[in-house]
């Protein structure tokens, strides 16, 4: 009889020894990350107050608004932003056949650089901007000069383009 | 059913959150300018406001006259097409006799730019341009020459004064 409970002690033993091998167990995955290219661009007044000439002098030597329009940018990467205008010459249902070209308004980025003529070709408006969020004013120079026809509602769209490198 | 790790419901988690912020690597942004260009149009007489026709050192003059180059300098503006008339007054000259008043018309005036000598009346007369053929717009110097010939059959006098109005219309 003392041979049984022998027998079943080494049992218990075997079955209790196998169950402490399973209660530490290690396994692996891997997290798979994408992270993708963020650019945000906004400019802040999509309708700039309007440049209304008084007199032929003004007209001759300009009018300068200056922080005209904020863009506002994020990105992760090293962005630049570049802006152009949407044609190549103002739009007006008064003014008649004269065309008034898009080369009459000046840009540059506030507090650096000099005035540009714009155009329908991308110019750099800020060549290289570090990671991150921040905002920057343009100033916007006009001079008609007295060669296109008089009209309360000439009109262009101005592109901004936000672009990673 | 299989069973899934926690692990990989986490991955999988993860897949979706960064696949729902994906962005593309150019953003565009517009703003619309709006310029109003009114009608501009001025004139200014920049030289000769007045003009002095002094007869006194020699007398032949008054019936050969005084010729004055460039006399008057007017200077204008205009954002389309324009002329520039030119008048007198008044018919006459003040001062004198007003009882033999001198004439406007002992005025002749013509442009600098060349053209004949044409009497001044109170007729408003082109000196540049007209309704029919305007001058383009811009922003210049329009010359005035003046040639006096008073004759002798007027008094003499140092207080004969007269206005010239110059009129610049784009109508």
């Amino acid at each position: 009889m003392k041979k049984i409970y022998s027998a079943a002690l080494i049992v218990l033993s075997f079955i209790i020894g196998t169950n402490s091998a399973k209660a530490q167990s290690s396994q692996t995955s891997n997290v798979a990350v994408t992270i993708a290219t963020v650019t945000e661009l906004t400019a802040n007044n999509t309708s700039l107050a309007t440049f209304a000439f008084a007199t032929g002098a003004e007209l001759e030597t300009g009018i300068t608004q200056s922080n005209a329009v904020n863009l506002a940018y994020k990105s992760n990467k090293l962005t630049k932003i570049t802006i152009k205008a949407l044609g190549t010459g103002f739009f007006s249902s008064t003014a008649g056949s004269t065309d008034m070209p898009v080369s009459v308004i000046q840009w540059k980025k506030n507090g650096s650089g000099s005035l540009i003529p714009l155009s329908t070709t991308a110019a750099d408006l800020s060549p290289s901007q570090a990671k991150g969020s921040s905002n920057f004013g343009v100033d916007y120079k006009i001079t008609p000069g007295l060669q296109y026809n008089p009209a309360s509602d000439y009109t262009v769209t101005i592109e901004y383009t936000l672009t990673a490198l | 059913m299989p069973h899934i790790s926690k692990q990989k419901i986490l991955v999988i988690i993860l897949f979706f959150v960064l696949s729902s912020v994906i962005s593309f690597a150019q953003k565009t942004s517009t703003s619309i300018l709006t310029v109003k260009v009114p009608e501009a149009l001025s004139l200014a007489v920049t030289t000769g406001n007045t003009i002095d026709f002094d007869f006194t050192s020699n007398l032949t003059l008054l019936t050969t006259g005084i010729e004055k180059l460039n006399a008057v300098s007017l200077t204008y503006q205009s954002n389309k097409p324009w002329f520039l008339n030119i008048n007198a007054t008044t018919n006459n000259f003040s001062g004198g006799d007003g009882a033999n008043p001198m004439p406007s018309s002992i005025i002749q005036f013509k442009n600098t730019d060349g053209g004949t000598y044409v009497p001044l009346s109170t007729t408003s007369v082109s000196l540049s341009g007209s309704t029919g053929a305007k001058n383009p717009k811009g922003a210049s110097t329009v010359g005035v020459d003046y040639k006096l010939t008073p004759g002798l059959n007027y008094p003499p006098s140092s207080d004969y004064t007269i206005g010239v109005t110059y009129t610049i219309s784009t109508m």
